[in-house]
């Protein structure tokens, strides 16, 4: 099996020799943001959304690159766009992150094969998400919907909050032993 | 019937016209005709509220409007005022005032409500604007403290209207009410309500009194009433009178002598009021057409008392002490009712209110005694369908109906709700703003389901352990043509649905929803991106219920659950979120971006 290949699909122009080389004339660069454009537009949008839908996130400064451990062991990070590097917040979604990558090189390699800017994983080993991971998603789901009701009682304005607390400090102080029980309705 | 064409119409006629059309939806309506017509709302719009205040930024709102006379803006989401939200969430105000005070020339008044602002945003805005500045609220703000406000007090001196209610101040002194009873001679309106501000001099605020004939509305923090007597007595123009405090330990008959003023006609807060201080509000009753008893002392007699003798009375606001035996009195006595809420109170057994619950019974007397109702807002312990039918069978003028089904009772005469609420939701057909807070089974999907399909009119809803499954959540979205802005809570619905709603509710431009059935990431979220919709998500802590500290109050783990907020925006996606909150999108696939391309 060959080893798998990481490509940079330049978007941001990153890569372009405008950013390095400012002799590269104008057509050259009309040129080359048209090629960008044609194959921007033979990716399906839902592709691309599957791909982020399924765990990655932008340059967030919030999200962390736990993505280290996976079943391919080539590939650090998922260079889709460079300019915003993604991640994964939870080794649960990369697998199948990386299976949804796997279905864009299809669509993307028929789209531009020859093109040198496309960053691509290729020949990159299917692997079936672990069933493991899924049934614990499957717990979680159904941990959420039990605990839903016990962790959500009805909040208080904080306004109301305050004189409540206020009210029992002064009841506090008037009968610091507590009330006699209260009169039925 | 000939067609007038703008062009036959000069553009000074126009702004005429224009000039006289005030409310919002009106002038989004004409704005959008023609080129023409827009440029001149543009021009000719004095007031603009941004209800959000990330869907758009400063520079943008007044490169269209450029001759503003009043802004209000609002930060924080409404779950801010119930403890939901991280202090640092965001809503910070100084992008806004760096860039208004300096270029809205025209700006004349400024709202800012559950914003964050400091002492050195206030001075930028007095030293750019306080010189013609009439009226400032800060309204649930927070960040400032007393020195901003002396800024204020000393800097704006044609100041008509000052409000501060129930913003969080750090007080260093009260110098600031000090300067501002010196400067000022045109106050109309007072309003420190509910900001815990202590240092406050008795004879500062008789001097604003004096200075300030026009006086006619002064609410301030829980000032002991007795040290009053004197600002009351001296402010003859007042209508409207709040705060203060009936002091412990005082012999009840002195309050007797508290004189209100005799033009009042709303009494607010009076914070612990009891049954032998209610002499002192009593000669002013029947003239009172506002009055909130929130934060009384009083029983569930002492209501039925007091609302027995206001027969003018517009607008009521009580804890559930005032029991349905208090409500059949409002409904017997308080024919002009307009505004009615009912706050829900203690919880620990041993505070209760005696009778301290109000149910479908009095929520009936109320609705069939009081047909000028327009808002409802009440906390219940039961509720059946015969109620919302009735509910929406002689309230016609309804526009705002929010009802929360107390979780206390384990037993409620009729559930589900469902047709209850389609009874209501048909009758009421003026209602624009709708909020339904129950309890797992008190609407099923078909209920949520005539939610969407008769809520014709309404703008903004909130619904609470609603619905039962994606498929209800799915019919409610097939509905609800109008509705802007959606808060959910507690709900089983899937990330998938969500989403898959929010791409269905046409008008939909801003979703909350805490406690749904969250992935550990929200990535599901990302099928609604879409062009100018920012999604933020905040996984929250999504732990067991064992994993709590077994002390932690119930409060304390409201902000625990999952949270989404996704809204639209023209701003593109923000930066000042805590780390708390995660911004789903825009992000890698940012459509600007790839539009400039």
């Amino acid at each position: 099996m060959s080893q798998p290949q990481l490509l940079t699909i330049d978007f941001m122009g990153i890569g372009s020799d405008e950013n390095g080389s400012p002799q590269l004339d104008c057509l050259q660069q009309l040129l080359r943001r048209r090629s960008m454009q044609s194959c921007l537009g033979k990716i399906k949008p839902q592709m691309l959304q599957q791909v982020l839908s399924h765990g990655c996130f932008s340059d967030s400064e919030n999200f962390h690159r736990e993505g280290q451990i996976g079943v391919c062991e080539g590939i650090k990070t998922l260079d889709l766009f460079p300019q915003h590097p993604l991640g994964f917040q939870s080794n649960v979604k990369q697998d199948k992150t990386q299976s949804a990558l796997l279905d864009a090189q299809i669509e993307i390699s028929e789209a531009v094969p020859s093109s040198p800017q496309l960053t691509i994983l290729n020949d990159y080993p299917r692997q079936s998400v672990s069933k493991l991971e899924e049934s614990t998603h499957g717990r979680k789901q159904s941990h959420a919907v039990e605990t839903l009701n016990a962790n959500l009682p009805i909040a208080k304005r904080l306004s109301l909050q305050r004189f409540l607390q206020k009210r029992k400090d002064r009841i506090g102080r008037v009968i610091p032993y507590g009330t006699s029980s209260k009169e039925g309705r | 019937m000939a067609r007038v064409r703008s062009n036959g119409l000069s553009d000074e006629a126009l702004q005429c016209v224009m000039a006289h059309l005030d409310e919002p939806l009106d002038r989004r309506a004409v704005s959008l005709v023609c080129k023409k017509w827009y440029e001149v709302d543009a021009l000719t719009r004095k007031h603009v509220t941004v209800a959000f205040c990330y869907s758009i930024s400063a520079a943008d709102l007044t490169r269209r409007f450029k001759c503003l006379e009043s802004l209000t803006v609002k930060g924080k989401p409404r779950a801010a005022m119930y403890n939901l939200l991280p202090p640092d969430w965001g809503g910070y105000a100084k992008p806004w005032i760096e860039h208004i005070s300096f270029t809205c020339i025209c700006l004349k008044a400024l709202h800012l409500r559950r914003m964050i602002l400091t002492d050195h945003d206030l001075g930028t805005f007095v030293r750019g604007r306080g010189h013609m500045l009439q009226s400032l609220k800060l309204e649930k703000c927070s960040g400032f403290s007393t020195r901003g406000l002396q800024d204020v007090a000393r800097g704006c001196r044609s100041l008509k209207v000052f409000m501060l209610e129930e913003s969080t101040i750090e007080e260093e002194s009260g110098e600031w009410l000090h300067e501002l009873a010196l400067n000022n001679s045109s106050l109309e309106v007072l309003n420190f309500y509910m900001t815990g501000l202590e240092k406050i001099n008795i004879s500062d605020l008789e001097l604003i009194v004096t200075n300030c004939p026009s006086l006619n509305s002064l609410k301030v923090s829980e000032c002991d009433l007795l040290d009053l007597k004197n600002v009351l007595k001296k402010a003859t123009a007042l209508e409207e009178f709040g705060g203060g405090c009936f002091g412990n330990g005082q012999e009840h008959d002195v309050f007797q002598s508290i004189v209100f003023p005799p033009k009042l006609t709303s009494l607010l807060g009076l914070n612990f009021m009891a049954e032998a201080e209610l002499p002192a509000i009593l000669p002013r009753a029947s003239a009172l057409k506002k009055l909130d008893l929130q934060y009384t002392f009083l029983s569930t007699e002492n209501h039925c008392q007091l609302v027995g003798l206001c027969p003018n009375l517009e607008v009521l606001e009580a804890r559930n002490v005032i029991g349905d035996k208090g409500l059949e009195a409002v409904a017997n006595n308080c024919k002009k009712l307009k505004r009615l809420r009912v706050e829900r109170g203690a919880d620990e057994p041993t505070l209760e209110d005696e009778q301290g619950w109000i149910s479908h019974k009095g929520i009936s007397s109320v609705a069939q005694g009081c047909p000028l109702l327009e808002y409802i807002a009440v906390y219940v312990s039961d509720m059946c369908n015969s109620t919302l039918e009735t509910v929406g069978k002689c309230c016609k003028n309804l526009k705002d109906f929010r009802l929360v089904l107390l979780d206390k009772e384990e037993q409620i005469t009729d559930l589900p709700l469902d047709n209850g609420v389609k009874a209501l939701l048909q009758g009421c057909e003026k209602l624009n703003r709708f909020a339904f807070y129950v309890r797992p089974g008190g609407l099923t999907d078909v209920g949520l389901s005539y939610i969407g399909k008769y809520s014709t009119n309404i703008r903004w809803m909130l619904l609470g352990f609603a619905g039962e499954t994606d498929l209800g959540l799915h019919e409610f979205s097939r509905g609800c043509p109008k509705l802007e802005r959606l808060e959910i809570r507690g709900c089983f619905f899937s990330e998938a649905a969500l989403a898959s709603a929010v791409l269905s509710l046409k008008s939909l431009k801003y979703i909350w929803v805490q406690g749904y059935n969250a992935t550990v990431t929200g990535a599901n979220l990302l099928a609604m991106a879409r062009p100018y919709w920012n999604i933020e998500f905040s996984p929250g802590l999504q732990l067991s219920r064992d994993l709590f500290s077994e002390d932690m109050e119930g409060e304390e783990s409201q902000g625990q659950a999952a949270q989404i907020l996704a809204y639209y925006s023209l701003a593109g996606r923000r930066t000042d979120h805590p780390q708390s909150v995660i911004p789903l999108a825009p992000s890698v696939f940012n459509w600007h971006q790839v539009a400039v391309f």
